[in-house]
C-alpha cells in the first residue's frame, strides 16, 4: 500500500467521523436551541399612502387622455405643449372631476388590501411586527445618548469606497456612513433633497437646475460646493479613469455648468422627468483632494457622512469615527445633528443565515437584514430583539419568459404559465420556508407609482383554465404525462439552474399541473448572464426593486435588450442583437412616461404599458417579499428608517450601553 | 512398501489431519481473516443494509420522489419534528419526508461511489500496469501525467473537471472517477515493476507470450490485492467526494433527492429544522465509516504484513 493510499484512507476515516461528529453536534444544539413557539401581540399599523389616491385612480379616463398626451410629448416642440387646443384642456378637466369620486373607494380598497396583508402575515409569521412601505419606524422609547458604538451588517466584500468606482453591495450599504447623495427616497416614494437645497427643471425641460445646500463640510474640512460638483463630473465624464456603475447617469447627461457657487446646472440629453432618482445613489460627492489621492482615496474616503474614516479591514468591517461638524442629516431624521455615537461600525457578515443569525445573537451587530423566516418564532421569544417586517411590495420577484423562442413564442403557453403556476406555494422555499403574503400580478404592484388594479385582475390561480387554453392551443397531453404540438413537438422549456431555491418547486409544479417539461441546467452566474442575453432560455428567476413604475423601462424597453439583466422577455425585438426596435407601443409608452413631467399623466403611462406587458404575458410575476429586519434593543436605540432604498440613516441611532 | 503406498490412507481415524486438509489458497485465508475482524463484518452489515435500502427505495419511502405540495397542504405537512404523524425522521421545508429523501438519496451516493471507483480502478490500473511493464518513454508520459494530476486535491480537480464538463450527476461520476486514477496508476504501476522481475514473468516471456496476456494473466493477479483495497477506501472517499460536489450543487439535479445538496438546503434552517441536515449527514457519516471498516479489514485480510507493520 503506497503513502498516498493510507493518508487517503484516514482522512477518509477523519471525514466519516467529523460527519457524524458534526450531525450529533448539530441534533444536540438544535434540541438546545430549540424553543416554545410564544404568540406575540403584533401591533398593526395601517398607513394611509397618500400617493395611492392620486395613482389608482386614473384608471377611468386613462384611453382617452393619454392618446393625446403621446402624440404631444413624442413629436411635438415642447412650447407647442402651452397650445394644445382648447377642446383637450377641458376634457381633462372633466375627467378630473372622476377621479375625485373615485379617490375614495379606491383609498378604502387600498387600507382594506394593507390591513389583510398584515392580519395575514401575522398568521404566517406569528411574532414579527409587519409594517407597510415606507415607514419609520422607532426601535423604542427614544432617549438618545451620546457615545458608544452602533452597528450595521452587510454582505460581499466592498471593491472600493470611492463613490467614482463603488459598486459592491458592502460599498454603498455600509460605505453611506462616509458619503451622501445630493437627494433620498423619503416618505411617499418622494425624492427629497439632503445634500441639495431644492431643484427646478427650465422651460426646455432638459435642463435641470439644483441648487446646493451652503453649510456642508467634507470630513477634511473642504467646502462643499458648485465647484466640488463639476470636478465630480470631469471625472465621471473623462474615460481614460476607472469607474462604475455611475457612467451609466453619464451617459443620460450632456454636460454640467456652474451656475454660481451653490447651484449647478445638469443638462440631460433627453427630458427626463426622473431626474432625481440617480441622485440618490449613483451620484455621491467627493472632495477635490481626491483627484491629487488617486486610488489611495478607495480605502481612505473622504465624504460629508455623519461618520469619518478610520479603517477598512478588508471582508471584515469598516469603521468611521464621528464626525462633529454634520448637520444636514435627512429631514425625517429625528436627530439633525452630529451622530449620537462615537464609532460606527459596518461589518462584513457571511452570506449564510445560519451564521448571520448567530452573530445577531452574539451581540456582534446591532442589525440583521435577511433573515430567514424560520428562526423568527425562536428570536421573537428573545426580549432583547424586536422583529420587524416590511411588506416590500415595489419589488415583486418574477420570471421574464423568452417570447422568441419556441414553445414559448405561443402567447398562450405564456398565459396558460401565469394561470397555472402556483406562484405562492413555488416560491415559499425562496422566502425562507414562508409562504408569501402577497402574490403579485404585475411588476408595479400596490406601493410603486404606476401600479394597475385593472392588471391585477388579468389572470388568476386556476391550474384547469390553463390546462384548457394549451387544449385549445394545440398542445395535448401525451402519455409520457407531457404535452405535444400536432407535429410531434415537445412542451418544454429551459430554466437555468442559478442556485435560487426557486428551481425545484418551480420544475414540480409546471411538470406536473401543466404537462409542460421543465430542463433545469446548471450554470454560474457568469455563463447565465451571457447566455440569458442571448436569449437561450426561455425564462430565469430574478428580482427588480424601484419606487416607481420606471422599472419597466428598465426591464421591457428593447433599448436595454443585450444589457445585463435586463429585457430577457426580448419581445418586439429584431436581429442583430442590441438593435431596438422604433416605435413600437411600449417602447413609446415608457419614454413618454420618462418624458412626462405631470405625475399623475406618467402614471398613467406606466399603467398602459403594464397593460400590454401582462396581456401579452411578457413574464410571469410572482410575489412581493418581506424585507426582514431584527433589531438588538438592548444595543441601539433610536429609528429605523427603510424609505431610503433600505439605507440606514447613521446619525439617528444610539448606544444604549453608554450610561 | 513404496512411498506412495505409505501415504495411501486406511483410515479416516488413522490419517494425520494435518496430510487430510488441502492447503488453502491465499483467498480462502484472507476470507477467514476478513470474517474474523469483526468491524469489517459490523460494517459490511450497515453497508448490505444500506444497499438494500438503496435497490428497493421506491418500496420503503413513504411518499413518491416528485412530489409537490400545495399551499394549504403545506401549512400543515412542514417542519413537522421526527416520529410525527408517521415520519419517522419529520418533514423538511416543503413538506416532505425526510426518511423517503435520505432512503432514495442512499441510491444517488453509492451509484456515483461505485461509478467513481470504477472508473478510476479501471483505467488507473491500465495506465499503472502499462507503465510498469513497458517501462521507457510510457512510464515517463504516464507519470509526470500522474504526477501533474497528484499535484491538485482530488476534490478540486473534480471540480475543474465538473467546470469544464458542465455539472450534472453523470457529469460528477465522471469527474470523481478521473480525479481518481492517478493514485491507482501509482500503485499498480509500482507493484508492476516490482512483479516484472520475478522469474515466471520471466518465463512467461521466454515462451514467447505476448505481453496484453502477461500483464493480464500473470501480474494483474498479484496486484490486485492492493487495488481492492484502494478500491474499498476509495469508495468511501468518492461517497464524501460526491456528497460535497452535491452540496455545492454540482452534483444531483432538483428534485432528486442527494444528501449533499439536502444538507446545503437544510442548513439554513439547522436552528430550527435539525432534523433535515442532522439525518442527512449522519446518513453520509454512517455510509463513510462502513465502508471503511470494511476497507479496514480488506486490508488486514489482504496484506496482514502491512497491516501489522502499519500497526
Amino acid at each position: 500500500m503506497s503513502s498516498r493510499g493510507l493518508v487517503t484512507r484516514r482522512k477518509v476515516m477523519r471525514g466519516g467521523l467529523a460527519a457524524l461528529a458534526g450531525g450529533v453536534g448539530a441534533a444536540a444544539l438544535a434540541a438546545c436551541g430549540e424553543a416554545e413557539v410564544v404568540e406575540k401581540t403584533v401591533t398593526v399599523t395601517v398607513t394611509e399612502v397618500k400617493e395611492v389616491i392620486k395613482e389608482v385612480p386614473v384608471e377611468v379616463p386613462v384611453t382617452k387622455e393619454v392618446e393625446v398626451e403621446r402624440v404631444v410629448v413624442k413629436e411635438v416642440p415642447v412650447e407647442t405643449i402651452k397650445e394644445v387646443p382648447v377642446e383637450t384642456i377641458k376634457e381633462v378637466e372633466v375627467e378630473k372631476v372622476v377621479e375625485k369620486e373615485v379617490i375614495k373607494e379606491v383609498f378604502v380598497e387600498k387600507v382594506v388590501v394593507e390591513e389583510k396583508l398584515i392580519e395575514r402575515a401575522k398568521e404566517l409569521v406569528p411574532g414579527i411586527n409587519i409594517f407597510s412601505y415606507p415607514e419609520v419606524i422607532p426601535l423604542g422609547p427614544y432617549n438618545p445618548t451620546v457615545g458608544g458604538e452602533v452597528s450595521y451588517p452587510t454582505f460581499g466584500n466592498a471593491n472600493s469606497y470611492h463613490p467614482l468606482r463603488a459598486a459592491s453591495r458592502a460599498s454603498v450599504e455600509i460605505g453611506n456612513m462616509i458619503h451622501e447623495p445630493l437627494y433620498v427616497l423619503g416618505a411617499g416614494n418622494d425624492f427629497a433633497p439632503l445634500l441639495a437645497a431644492g431643484s427646478e427643471v427650465q422651460d426646455d425641460r432638459t435642463q435641470w437646475r439644483i441648487r446646493l445646500r451652503n453649510d456642508v463640510v467634507f470630513h477634511n474640512d473642504e467646502p462643499f460646493n458648485a465647484d466640488t460638483v463639476i470636478s465630480n463630473f470631469e471625472e465621471i465624464f473623462d474615460e481614460s479613469i476607472v469607474r462604475g456603475g455611475i457612467v451609466g447617469f453619464a451617459n443620460e447627461l450632456n454636460k454640467v455648468e456652474k451656475v454660481d457657487d451653490f447651484t449647478v446646472d445638469f443638462f440631460t440629453k433627453i427630458p427626463n422627468a426622473l431626474f432625481h432618482k440617480p441622485l440618490t445613489r449613483g451620484y455621491r460627492p467627493w472632495p477635490l483632494v481626491a483627484k491629487e489621492m488617486g486610488e489611495d482615496f478607495d480605502f481612505n474616503p473622504i465624504g460629508t457622512g455623519p461618520f469619518k474614516f478610520e479603517s477598512w479591514t478588508d471582508n471584515v468591517e469598516l469603521v468611521g469615527s464621528r464626525f462633529d461638524k454634520y448637520a444636514w442629516a435627512p429631514w425625517y431624521s429625528a436627530n439633525q445633528g452630529p451622530a449620537y455615537a462615537d464609532r460606527a461600525v459596518g461589518k462584513v457578515l457571511s452570506n449564510d443565515s445560519t451564521a448571520r443569525i448567530n452573530a445577531m445573537e452574539a451581540g456582534e451587530v446591532s442589525f440583521l437584514l435577511h433573515f430567514v423566516f424560520p428562526h423568527v418564532q425562536r428570536i421573537s421569544t428573545n426580549p432583547s430583539f424586536r422583529v420587524l417586517g416590511i411588506l416590500n411590495e415595489g419589488m415583486p420577484q418574477y420570471m421574464p419568459i423568452n417570447t422568441q423562442l419556441f414553445p414559448t413564442d405561443d402567447v398562450e403557453v405564456r398565459r396558460a404559465m401565469i394561470e397555472g403556476i402556483d406562484r405562492r406555494t413555488v416560491t415559499v422555499r425562496a422566502n425562507g420556508g414562508v409562504p408569501p403574503v402577497v402574490v403579485s400580478n404585475c411588476l408595479t404592484s400596490e406601493a410603486v407609482k404606476g401600479y394597475n388594479p385593472e392588471v391585477n385582475n388579468l389572470y388568476t390561480f386556476d391550474v384547469q383554465k390553463a390546462q384548457a387554453r394549451l387544449d385549445a392551443a394545440g398542445w395535448t397531453l401525451g402519455d409520457d404525462g407531457f404535452r405535444y404540438n400536432s407535429d410531434g413537438e415537445l412542451l418544454e422549456i429551459v430554466f437555468p439552474d442559478t442556485g435560487f431555491p426557486v428551481r425545484e418547486l418551480f420544475k414540480l409544479d409546471v411538470e406536473k399541473s401543466l404537462g409542460i417539461s421543465v430542463q433545469i441546467p446548471k450554470m454560474e452566474g457568469s455563463t447565465f448572464n451571457e447566455q440569458m442575453q442571448n436569449g437561450a432560455f426561455h425564462a430565469a428567476y430574478v428580482g427588480v426593486g424601484g419606487p416607481d413604475g420606471d422599472v419597466l423601462w428598465d426591464r421591457f424597453h428593447t433599448s436595454v435588450y443585450g444589457l445585463p439583466g435586463r429585457a430577457y422577455s426580448r419581445w418586439m425585438y429584431t436581429d442583430p442583437p442590441g438593435e431596438a426596435t422604433p416605435g413600437v407601443e411600449l417602447d413609446a409608452l415608457l419614454d413618454g412616461a420618462r418624458v412626462e413631467f405631470d405625475e399623475s399623466k406618467r402614471i398613467d403611462l406606466w399603467q398602459r404599458a403594464s397593460h400590454i406587458i401582462m396581456d401579452n404575458a411578457l413574464m410571469i410575476p410572482f410575489v412581493t417579499e418581506f424585507l426582514s429586519w431584527i433589531a438588538n434593543t438592548d444595543i441601539v436605540g433610536g429609528n429605523l428608517y427603510v424609505g431610503n432604498f433600505a439605507l440606514p440613516i447613521w446619525s439617528d441611532w444610539y448606544d444604549k450601553r453608554v450610561g | 512398501m513404496s512411498t506412495d503406498a505409505l501415504r495411501e490412507p486406511t483410515s479416516a481415524t488413522a490419517q494425520d489431519p494435518l496430510e487430510l486438509r488441502p492447503p488453502r489458497s491465499e483467498w480462502q485465508m484472507s476470507y477467514r481473516r476478513f470474517w474474523r475482524h469483526k468491524a469489517a463484518v459490523l460494517g459490511l452489515s450497515i453497508l448490505i443494509i444500506i444497499s438494500i435500502g438503496a435497490i428497493f427505495a421506491d418500496v420503503i419511502a413513504i411518499e413518491p420522489e416528485e412530489t409537490f405540495y400545495s399551499f394549504d397542504e403545506l401549512q400543515t405537512k412542514k417542519w413537522l419534528p421526527p416520529l410525527t404523524d408517521g415520519h419517522l425522521m419529520g418533514t423538511d421545508d416543503i413538506g416532505r419526508d425526510v426518511f423517503s429523501r435520505v432512503v432514495r438519496g442512499s441510491r444517488v451516493s453509492l451509484r456515483v461511489g461505485f461509478f467513481a471507483v470504477g472508473i478510476a480502478s479501471i483505467a488507473g490500473t491500465l495506465f499503472g500496469l502499462a507503465a510498469g511493464y513497458f517501462g521507457g518513454w510510457v512510464d515517463q508520459v504516464v507519470s509526470r501525467a500522474i504526477d501533474v494530476m497528484l499535484a491538485f486535491p482530488d476534490l478540486l480537480l473534480a471540480i475543474a473537471i465538473l467546470a469544464a464538463l458542465g455539472p450534472s450527476l453523470v457529469n460528477a461520476m465522471v469527474a470523481l472517477g478521473l480525479a481518481g486514477i492517478p493514485g491507482y496508476a501509482r500503485v499498480v504501476r509500482g507493484a508492476t515493476l516490482a512483479a516484472r522481475e520475478l522469474v515466471y514473468v520471466h518465463a512467461a516471456r521466454a515462451v514467447g507470450m505476448s505481453d496484453t496476456r502477461i500483464m493480464l494473466r500473470h501480474i494483474l493477479p498479484n496486484v490486485l490485492s492492493p487495488i481492492l483495497i484502494m478500491m474499498t477506501l476509495g469508495l468511501g472517499g468518492a461517497i464524501l467526494a460526491a456528497s460535497a460536489l452535491g452540496f455545492l450543487g454540482l452534483a444531483a439535479d432538483p428534485p432528486t433527492p442527494e444528501w449533499g445538496s439536502e444538507l446545503n438546503l437544510s442548513r439554513a434552517y439547522l436552528r430550527t429544522a435539525w432534523w433535515v441536515s442532522t439525518f442527512n449527514g449522519a446518513a453520509i457519516a454512517v455510509t463513510v465509516l462502513s465502508v471503511n471498516m470494511v476497507g479496514d479489514g480488506l486490508r488486514e485480510a489482504l496484506d496482514p504484513q502491512a497491516s501489522s507493520w502499519a500497526r
